[in-house]
């Protein structure tokens, strides 16, 4: 066998051709097109990198507005019990004060009620006893002692005339 | 002028004549005396002289108490 030079060198130009037409028509715009996927995929992947980072941040930010509502419908709650119970210590005392005011008029009431039926009970004792001693009086009365008894006042009315 | 004389029992006459000598001294003669005998009275006498009463009766003198008592208490 022998080598031809010339066939080999050929085949080398021939190679070299094929190779540089190749690379010039077909290696840069695959290459290219290799690039810009590349470059896509990775934009893509930067996208989501994006997405994951703003959905971790809303999250965050639902995390927080959920914990500020829970902070701020406790501070009302708190607020309310406050305020319900001052308003009930309030009804309370009014309450309190009223039936002390009551009590004490109705006290009041039966004390003058007392001082009434004391001084009416008074008045008909009075009245009773008066009539009693005009009672005995006229029983024991008699007409010397009448007598005595004018002789008596007469001198002091005549007096008074 | 009128003098009426209440009594529970009936006046002596020296009684009645005392009386008549103290008005007719102070009012005169003309005067009309009309006497009542009232059980009321209980004892004593009350003069009325026109229309002022003098009032020396028992029943007079325990009304008076009465009342005294009653404006006390």
């Amino acid at each position: 066998m022998e080598i031809q030079f010339f066939q080999i060198l050929f085949q080398i130009i021939n190679f070299s051709v094929v190779l540089g037409v190749v690379t010039f028509l077909l290696y840069k715009p695959i290459q290219k097109i290799l690039d810009e996927r590349a470059k896509r995929i990775k934009a893509g992947q930067e996208a989501a990198d994006q997405a994951i980072i703003e959905k971790e941040e809303i999250n965050k930010q639902k995390s927080q507005n959920t914990k500020d509502a829970e902070k701020t419908a406790s501070d009302l709650l708190e607020a309310a019990k406050k305020q319900a119970l001052t308003q009930k210590k309030e009804i309370l005392a009014a309450t309190k004060k009223e039936a002390e005011a009551e009590r004490q008029k109705m006290l009041d009431s039966w004390q003058q009620e007392k001082t009434n039926l004391k001084k009416q009970y008074q008045q008909q004792m009075i009245e009773a006893v008066i009539t009693t001693t005009e009672k005995v009086i006229a029983k024991k009365m008699t007409s010397k002692i009448d007598q005595e008894l004018i002789d008596r006042e007469l001198d002091s009315i005549l007096a008074k005339i | 002028m009128q003098v009426t004389i209440r009594t529970a029992t009936v006046l002596t006459s020296k009684q009645l004549n005392q009386i008549k000598t103290k008005i007719n001294k102070k009012y005169g003669s003309k005067v009309e005396y009309v006497q009542r005998v009232d059980p009321n009275l209980i004892g004593g006498i009350s003069l009325t002289i026109a229309s002022k009463e003098f009032d020396a009766s028992v029943k007079g003198k325990l009304d008076n108490l009465k009342d005294q008592l009653k404006k006390a208490f």
